[in-house]
């Protein structure tokens, strides 16, 4: 069981978040604005949290700033903000995902479950040789398997070549044709487009919403890249 | 044969046939006018017999009497040279001449002509004599006595013979040559109508054949002609008075000559007239033309010669226009000093004096004039500024006075006014964009708990079917209510120019790899086929990576969801010039009456889409997301055809 900590200054949000979790079977504690909820997590073992950002008294920024003093419990804000600013300074100052009113309870939960995972893999997570991880993403070349949150995530062979090239080299943006190169060793046809096509499908399986992608990000006009764990 | 009339011998034929009927009338003009002076219409016939006898009877009378009376043999006289029968009586009753055996008798009764003779010596000895018709107008008693008369069997060919021939003759023709007159008249009239007619023409052809005469201008035609009648008339100028016969032949001959060349002159004046070159093909015309051309031709060298020194003194001013305006000023009064001296110098005045003033002047007026000339210089560089948009820029009046102090008070207000109203401007803009911002957080927060619940409800196992189809129509009306929500979001944003641009080089051909990837399976899905095509070598465009995917996939989402079924969808890359241009065509599946304009407005769609998903927005957000990155989005609809171009420069 794990303790969930809800923080919204709109009940009925609340509720709802409750009620699509509680199927998931965690225990759910709920908190109307910040000062709230850095007091719950004060007297709680609190094991994530999800936060509105614009809330009275104290805002989702505010309490998440007193929280990252004295603890490390993953943080995933939902709020109505969509600016890439607000979102920037979310993650900057400590956010561990960003969650855009309204959103779809599936994808929250699917987060939830996410952050969770990885917040317990990080103690006892050993890093072995011949595999990358990247976020909750890990590829193992020895057993050629790809865990996605602890779950194996089936692949092709193509597309696990193209994963393993892509998240080998966080952060470096491959053009398809480079990438077409790497996998098949030969000078890809134009106007094909094959590879777009294989990056959606892995996509697909990996993300969570593939149309906002964590991980396998499109640089439109250059590439893909698996974005990298930030420092 | 058509047009047979118009044939050369048919031509000539109704020449000389007008030609004879010309002279016709002539002819019987000239016949009525000497019939009437003859008193042909007036006289019986006898007394014209008995008039144009006589007359000549005198004529011969007088000569034989002469001869008669002075010895001489009457020769010509016999009788059977004349028709005249003469008898000469002395004053004593005797025949002394006669050319008839048959002696009448010395009566006047029985004699048709009886005239009396008056002698009258000379010192030579030559009778000179003197015919009179009354006894009582001659004096003295030696009278001789004419007696003759015709014979009137005529059994000699003369002279009288001839009268009296001609008499009958005339006095029978004297009314007939009327008619004839006319009837010449009239068939003169037609041939000359018909000569007009035919002139110029050719059987077998409807155009203009214009002879070799009609290529002669026609004032000189018609000089040559009048000279040569003058040269003529000159020519045979006393010739009139040798011989009646000689003159009448002469004026007949040129009569007839004049007649055949003002036919043809005629002629020619008609085919000219049906050429229309009547007026344009003489020389007066050439040389008026000539005289136009050479007048045109100067007036033009004239406005050339004019434009040239214009643009040569506008080039020495456009130089003085260049030259910084201090030093301009510097220049002028540098010119007009020098001029002043040089006057000075030159005048009968006292030289010294005028120098002592010329120096104290330029002393006080230099000073003045750089002084200005430096005032301007600000006032010019600040409206230089405002005109540039520089809305920042003041022009420093702490010096300046008078005028060049209120100019640039002026202009420092102007650009006072217009930096606050572009800054008003700006400001509102930016506020709509916010208000709209927070607006729709305001509106997420309520719209997240509808759609939470609605998806509740939907789950909700315990409900009636009914209750779940209504809870996924909350549910699917919810989440258009977001998209509208989010684009109403970018499109204020992006059309207040409030959205941050980043603009890096991209490659246009792996943009439309990746964008026919993305799109591949929902194109499958609405059963289209996605063809690209695109340049073997890299296009590289300048765009925010971003920001064009989000054109590419409003684009294609718009193709994907307005399709025909079944169609294909073309996604092309192209390199025009010195642009990259995308071009995105799909087959609409309604009819799209409606014009690319009216697409693009915002927030208007295509009729018959309204009850499908899409909010319309889509197109103007595209829109204003390429014009953001510095490219530009036609749509074309040519029927059911849907084009959109996207243009970008290539770097």
């Amino acid at each position: 069981m794990y303790n969930i900590l809800i923080c919204d200054d709109d009940r009925d949000i609340v509720n709802a978040l409750k009620i699509y979790l509680s199927d998931s079977s965690y225990n759910i504690y709920e908190a109307y604005n910040g000062a709230e909820a850095v007091a719950v997590i004060g007297r709680e073992d609190i094991h994530l949290v999800l936060m509105d950002i614009m809330m009275p008294e104290m805002d989702g920024i505010s309490a998440m700033v007193k929280i990252r003093e004295h603890c490390n419990v993953p943080v995933i804000l939902i709020t109505a903000k969509s600016e890439d600013s607000d979102k920037v300074l979310g993650l900057n100052i400590g956010a561990d995902d960003y969650i855009i009113k309204p959103f779809q309870p599936v994808e929250v939960v699917a987060r939830v479950r996410s952050q969770l995972r990885r917040y317990l893999q990080l103690g006892g997570g050993k890093v072995r040789p011949q595999s990358f991880t990247v976020g909750g993403i890990e590829l193992d070349d020895i057993s050629k398997t790809v865990t996605c949150d602890g779950q194996a995530v089936s692949l092709t062979p193509t597309e696990y070549e193209i994963l393993k090239l892509l998240i080998s080299n966080p952060n470096r943006v491959y053009s398809p044709k480079e990438i077409y190169r790497e996998i098949w060793r030969e000078n890809p046809v134009t106007t094909d487009n094959t590879i777009a096509v294989h990056i959606r499908h892995i996509r697909e399986k990996i993300e969570i919403n593939p149309a906002e992608p964590r991980y396998l990000k499109a640089v439109w006009g250059h590439g893909y890249m698996i974005q990298g764990d930030k420092k | 044969m058509k047009h047979w009339y118009r044939s050369l011998p048919i031509k000539i034929i109704c020449f000389i046939l007008c030609i004879v009927s010309l002279a016709t009338v002539a002819v019987t003009v000239v016949g009525a006018i000497l019939l009437a002076n003859m008193q042909f219409y007036n006289k019986p016939k006898s007394a014209l017999a008995e008039e144009y006898v006589y007359g000549r009877i005198y004529q011969d009378a007088y000569n034989i009497v002469f001869n008669a009376l002075n010895g001489n043999e009457n020769v010509a006289f016999t009788s059977d040279q004349t028709n005249l029968r003469y008898q000469i009586f002395s004053p004593d009753g005797d025949v002394i001449a006669s050319n008839t055996p048959v002696v009448l008798k010395y009566d006047s009764k029985a004699w048709e002509y009886f005239r009396y003779c008056e002698v009258r010596s000379s010192d030579d000895g030559t009778n000179y004599i003197d015919l009179w018709s009354d006894r009582d107008d001659i004096d003295g008693e030696n009278v001789y006595i004419f007696c003759a008369y015709i014979n009137d069997s005529m059994a000699v060919d003369d002279i009288y013979a001839l009268i009296s021939r001609f008499i009958d003759i005339a006095y029978s023709f004297r009314y007939t040559i009327f008619p004839i007159g006319i009837s010449a008249l009239v068939l003169a009239f037609v041939f000359f109508i018909w000569l007009m007619c035919v002139s110029a023409r050719r059987p077998r052809s409807d155009e203009l054949h214009p002879g070799a005469l009609n290529h002669i201008p026609f004032d000189l035609l018609l000089a040559f002609i009048v000279a040569m009648f003058v040269f003529a008339i000159l020519a045979t100028d006393g010739f009139y008075y040798y011989s009646d016969v000689g003159t009448a032949i002469c004026i007949i001959a040129a009569s007839f000559i004049a007649a055949n060349i003002a036919l043809g002159l005629c002629m020619s004046i008609s085919a000219r007239i049906k050429q229309r070159t009547l007026l344009t093909n003489t020389v007066t015309w050439m040389c008026c033309k000539f005289l136009w051309r050479i007048l045109k031709w100067a007036l033009a060298f004239l406005r050339r010669l004019l434009k040239g020194f214009g643009k040569v003194f506008r080039g020495i001013g456009g130089l003085f226009a260049n030259i910084p305006l201090i030093w301009r000023t510097s220049l002028i009064i540098l010119v007009v000093s020098l001029i002043e001296l040089i006057v000075v110098l030159l005048s009968w005045w006292e030289p010294d004096n005028l120098i002592l003033w010329w120096i104290a002047e330029k002393i006080v007026l230099v000073p003045i004039v750089m002084y200005s000339a430096l005032f301007l210089r600000k006032l010019q560089k600040g409206g230089e500024a405002l005109a540039k948009g520089d809305l920042e820029y003041r022009i420093d009046t702490g010096m300046m006075f008078w005028d060049f102090k209120r100019h640039g008070e002026n202009l420092n207000s102007i650009s006072d006014g217009m930096a606050a109203a572009v800054e008003q401007r700006l400001q509102s803009e930016r506020m709509k964009a916010e208000l709209i911002t927070n607006v729709s957080h305001d509106i997420k927060t309520p719209l997240t708990s509808i759609i939470n619940y609605a998806g509740l409800i939907a789950e909700e196992e315990c409900g009636s079917e009914k209750h779940r189809e209504y809870a996924e129509v909350l549910v699917r009306k919810s989440e258009h209510l977001k998209r509208l929500l989010e684009d109403l979001v970018e499109i204020s944003k992006a059309s207040s120019g409030n959205l941050e641009i980043v603009l890096t080089p991209c490659d246009a051909g792996v943009l439309l790899t990746q964008a026919a990837g993305e799109f591949e399976q929902r194109c499958q899905a609405a059963d289209l086929e996605l063809i690209t095509t695109q340049p073997e070598t890299p296009v590289r465009i300048m765009a925010d990576s971003r920001r064009i995917w989000r054109v590419f996939e409003n684009l294609m989402n718009n193709a994907c969801k307005y399709s025909l079924i079944g169609s294909r969808v073309y996604l092309s890359l192209e390199r025009v010039g010195n642009n990259a241009v995308f071009t995105l065509r799909n087959t609409s599946r309604t009819a799209l009456n409606i014009s690319p304009d009216e697409l693009m407005e915002r927030f208007v769609r295509g009729d018959a889409s309204r009850s499908t998903e899409g909010n319309g927005l889509g197109l103007s957000i595209a829109r204003s997301l390429t014009e953001l990155q510095g490219g530009s989005m036609d749509i074309s609809i040519d029927g059911d055809l849907f084009k959109v171009i996207l243009t970008f420069p290539i770097i």
